[in-house]
């Protein structure tokens, strides 16, 4: 029996504090940032909001030990620097704040309902811009539930955040694709922390490399500094390959890697174990996360590329709902100049929705065509693979949250279910505390094995709560006559 | 570095670096701190950032995201092992 998710934190009798503003930004990071800024200098009141302890999301992750190599990097200037003057502007930046339910009132104004440390708030919003950013995209895999095997961006994430070392015993492995793993290998560099195999399933060509930087020479420098940390991490390399097996009875111990045929297939003949392994990190690729935009009902696009489901967005940032803009990776992949950017665009366009004088930045709307050129053709280097790897054994796990194996998964499709949201239904995978953002692109793999294409599997809708949150609070804030009927 | 703190980990007094996300603290000394709901299978930090839900663990009576959790003077650790021994639930 699965027991419910929402006991965190029960406060009966809870009240939820009412803030105002004008324009209320979810997510610190580079586009939250950049957004704040830019809608702020108009004279626009904004609040902020980050589920972290402090903001700088991914890309600009705040460490927390003061000897840590990572206190002063460029990207950590970044978000120090930026909060000092969005506070000193007079933005409200709340963080360790979690929005739950999102909602457009009949008069053209939000609502976010956020769960701040054990406490309840409603924010009252003339715009809202959904600056989410992006969550890993995890393929499935035999044996990806031990626990040693982790997230690339996880690994970053600690070794950034932590202690610089990644903790378990043993070897560490990289696996997975595309050109995150060279920062996560650089991460490990700078970390001082020992990295012994990267395990990549394609390195592009020089000619392909060479197209890209004819493209965008400026980005050479930044890629060549990538290149020579991951020599001097010392980590093996095996291009050509992929992780086929995590093995272990309680943690992981080793990992089993193949090389990819013609065929895009492991060649299982010659798959070999590395063995002592403590930690296998492991990255396919990011996807947005999108569950803000599509609670509130706006147009959603897949595309492979961007990561999958997307948030539309026009030039100006605005989304289909009218006040709801969008910025960085929430409108698909790109990376942290796109979402700059963007949120600078979508800042300044929510401030002149609500009647502020923001002249539209032509410059960033030009910045972000080629920005978000170099991003694509970054991205068309290294494809993201759509279906599951390889073949997997039918007790595997696709959904963690409710242990759901394949074979419960083929059986409903096999019965009937066309959709993420039918499999769901009927299996429970989605259903769980990560409401399917950790299955959802497993799931959707599997229903392309059975000839459903991504598109029309579509995306579960978030619904409240968009996060697991106190009964507590939920009630606090659904009380507190902020909601439409 | 800053003066270690002393927290409690499934009854043990153990000294940590204050402030550290508990996932480097449980990574390190019990990988393995969660049960899954139905199979009872190990788990552990998988996303690492809020999201995934599989690094749930109870500190101070009250479940919460060891990822989002940091270390504090005092704060008591419960993982799956120590409920285990004491014959308790899973989460």
């Amino acid at each position: 029996m699965s027991e419910p998710q929402t006991h965190f934190r029960t406060d009966e009798g809870a009240v939820a504090q009412i803030l105002d503003c004008d324009i209320a930004i979810v997510g610190a990071g580079p586009a939250g940032l950049a957004a704040g800024e830019a809608a702020a200098g108009t004279g626009a009141r904004v609040i902020l909001l980050d589920t972290f302890a402090a903001p700088g999301g991914q890309y600009s992750m705040q460490p927390t030990q003061g000897d840590s190599p990572f206190t002063d990097t460029p990207a950590v200037r970044l978000a120090r620097e930026a909060t000092a003057r969005l506070a000193a502007r007079g933005v409200q930046i709340l963080t360790r704040a979690e929005v739950f339910h999102a909602a457009k009132r009949q008069d053209g104004s939000f609502r976010l309902a956020v769960s701040q440390q054990g406490a309840a708030r409603v924010i009252r919003a003339g715009a809202v811009i959904a600056a989410t950013g992006a969550m890993e995209r995890p393929l499935p895999f035999p044996g990806w539930t031990l626990p040693g095997v982790i997230g690339a961006g996880a690994a970053q994430r600690l070794l950034k955040t932590g202690t610089g070392s990644l903790g378990p015993q043993g070897k560490t492995v990289l696996a997975g694709s595309g050109p995150f793993l060279f920062a996560v290998a650089q991460t490990f560099a700078k970390a001082g922390a020992p990295l012994d195999h990267l395990v990549e399933m394609r390195r592009p060509g020089v000619r392909e490399a060479l197209g890209l930087f004819l493209a965008h020479p400026s980005r050479l420098p930044e890629a060549l500094r990538l290149m020579a940390d991951l020599k001097a991490s010392r980590a093996r390399r095996h291009s050509g390959h992929m992780v086929t097996r995590a093995l272990g009875t309680t943690c992981l111990e080793a990992v089993e890697i193949a090389p990819l045929g013609p065929d895009g297939q492991p060649g299982m003949a010659a798959a070999r174990v590395l063995d002592g392994v403590g930690t296998l990190a492991i990255g396919y690729g990011f996807q947005p996360v999108v569950d803000l935009t599509t609670q509130l009902g706006a147009d959603h696009g897949h595309d492979p590329a961007l990561g999958g489901f997307y948030c539309q967005t026009g030039a100006d940032g605005g989304t289909s709902l009218a006040g709801l803009y969008a910025a960085g990776e929430t409108c698909g992949l790109g990376g942290a100049n796109p979402a700059r950017l963007s949120g600078r665009i979508a800042g300044l366009s929510a401030a002149r929705g609500l009647g502020f004088a923001a002249a539209p930045d032509e410059t960033a709307i030009k910045a972000l065509r080629r920005a978000r050129d170099f991003a694509a053709r970054l991205a068309a280097l290294w494809p993201a693979p759509q279906r599951l790897p390889l073949s997997l054994p039918p007790d595997e796990l696709i959904c963690r949250c409710e242990d759901v194996r394949v074979t419960d998964i083929r059986a409903a499709i096999q019965d009937g279910a066309r959709e993420a949201m039918a499999v769901k239904l009927w299996t429970r995978a989605g259903m769980g505390p990560c409401q399917g953002r950790i299955c959802g692109a497993g799931l959707s793999a599997v229903l392309e094995e059975a000839g459903v294409t991504a598109i029309a599997a579509g995306y579960n809708r978030a619904h409240l709560p968009l996060r697991p949150t106190p009964i507590g609070i939920v009630r606090a804030a659904m009380a507190s006559g902020e909601w439409d009927i | 570095m800053s003066q270690p703190i002393r927290i409690t980990l499934d009854g043990d007094e153990i000294e940590v670096a204050p402030d550290l996300p508990l996932t480097s603290i449980l990574m390190e000394r019990a990988p393995g701190w969660r049960e899954s709901p139905r199979l009872q299978a190990r788990r552990g930090m998988f996303c690492g950032m809020g999201l995934c839900f599989e690094c749930v663990v109870e500190v101070d009576g009250q479940w919460t995201r060891a990822c989002m959790e940091r270390s504090r003077s005092g704060m008591e650790i419960r993982t799956a092992d120590q409920r285990r021994s004491a014959g308790g639930g899973h989460v």
